[in-house]
């Protein structure tokens, strides 16, 4: 078909009728740039509402918080611990050693902290992980830990019941219909599954575990052996 | 060719990151950034979304609507033409704000991510040279030719 039959074929009151291809593609830039500023907003919203700014991370600002993880995100030193929230051993670690690595090593920017909540005590670790993480959603994970560990007192007992762990979410301010719908539909069950699977692939075998630049520590052992090795890697 | 090719490559990378996000393990870097760095970042997801899933599910867009177009044509291929256009358009300039934050607020960067960005980068310019071809095809009437001469060309094949 030569381009004269096609003119003919669509004379110049019909190619007015429709849009040209030239104007469709513009239509079409738009809606991708509009698409993209409206994901980028809502993107650094949920950043920075998962980042944790807020009065009740105020104890948190000098530590950086995003997410679960304190300290420079680009620090030299990466320290990760796998940690049950039902686990003894693991509130002495958040109590003695967490407590000296922000002071030592996250609050100068040497090293960064990440939680990796793993769940292998019982459904009340799997209730508290999800809890948790619904915290985190809020930009409220680490004051969450901190109040799962105060309240802690043997394992699944009742202690992280479903209402606990509701209350513990209204005292610190969450918002509550949100945090309620994370927890009761369990969004983020799949994502503490994950966490134990990385738990396993890394060959952790209890709690609390640690990696630090990816050389493993077992157990809340004293804080001077976290010392050697970091200083080790200087 | 080159565009099956490049969202195939795409599609791997994308799958790549999705396939460790599902294991909870972390990229292997090969010493060229922090993938442990930006995958802990909040960026790394969007409405608890997994960016890597979003790629994924991008690629696989973009290659299915590239072998759409190479066994049809007229106003369907048109449609598909301007769909990818619009998905990789979109995708590039995601991909360059994710590398802005990766460099400048994260202050880590995945090699994967980088990778995937220019992947996207070189589809955009390729589906605007194909599109370059369709609209400069026609001057028929002084201007950009309607979707109806558009379909012609594409009927007639005389497009790449």
């Amino acid at each position: 078909m030569s381009r004269a039959s096609t003119r003919q074929k669509h004379p110049a009151s019909v190619r007015r009728a429709e849009p040209s291809v030239r104007q469709l593609v513009v239509a079409v830039v738009l809606v991708s740039i509009l698409s993209v500023t409206f994901m980028i907003v809502v993107g650094r919203r949920s950043a920075t509402r998962t980042s944790g700014r807020g009065p009740v991370t105020a104890a948190y600002e000098s530590l950086r918080p995003v997410g679960r993880t304190l300290g420079d995100l680009s620090a030299p030193i990466t320290i990760v611990e796998y940690s049950d929230f039902q686990c003894p051993y693991c509130k002495i670690a958040a109590d003695t050693i967490l407590a000296s690595l922000k002071k030592d090593y996250i609050k100068t920017g040497r090293a960064r902290f990440h939680y990796q909540p793993v769940a292998i005590l019982g459904p009340e670790s799997l209730r508290a992980a999800e809890a948790a993480l619904c915290a985190e959603d809020q930009g409220r994970f680490w004051p969450y830990h901190d109040r799962l560990f105060a309240t802690q007192a043997g394992e699944n007992r009742g202690v992280f019941n479903d209402v606990t762990l509701k209350r513990l979410a209204a005292d610190l301010g969450l918002d509550q219909a949100r945090f309620d719908s994370c927890f009761d539909r369990g969004q983020r069950r799949q994502d503490v599954m994950a966490i134990n699977r990385e738990a396993n692939t890394r060959g952790v075998t209890g709690t609390p575990t640690f990696f630090i630049n990816g050389v493993k520590v077992v157990g809340a052992v004293p804080y001077v052996q976290f010392r050697q090795i970091i200083e080790g890697m200087k | 060719m080159l565009q099956l090719l490049l969202s195939l490559t795409g599609l791997g990378v994308a799958g790549y990151l999705s396939w460790n996000r599902l294991r909870g393990t972390v990229p292997v870097c090969v010493g060229l950034g922090r993938c442990d760095v930006v995958q802990a970042s909040p960026y790394a997801q969007f409405a608890g979304i997994p960016i890597a899933y979003l790629g994924v599910a991008a690629y696989a867009g973009v290659l299915a609507l590239v072998l759409y177009r190479r066994r049809t044509t007229g106003g369907a291929a048109l449609r598909a033409l301007l769909t990818q256009l619009g998905i990789v358009l979109a995708a590039t300039l995601y991909s360059a704000w994710l590398t802005y934050l990766e460099l400048y607020v994260i202050r880590a960067v995945c090699p994967w991510c980088v990778a995937s960005a220019l992947i996207f980068a070189g589809l955009l310019v390729l589906t605007v040279g194909d599109l370059a071809r369709v609209v400069g095809s026609y001057p028929a009437h002084g201007g950009s030719p309607s979707p109806t001469e558009a379909k012609d060309a594409m009927l007639r094949r005389d497009w790449p």
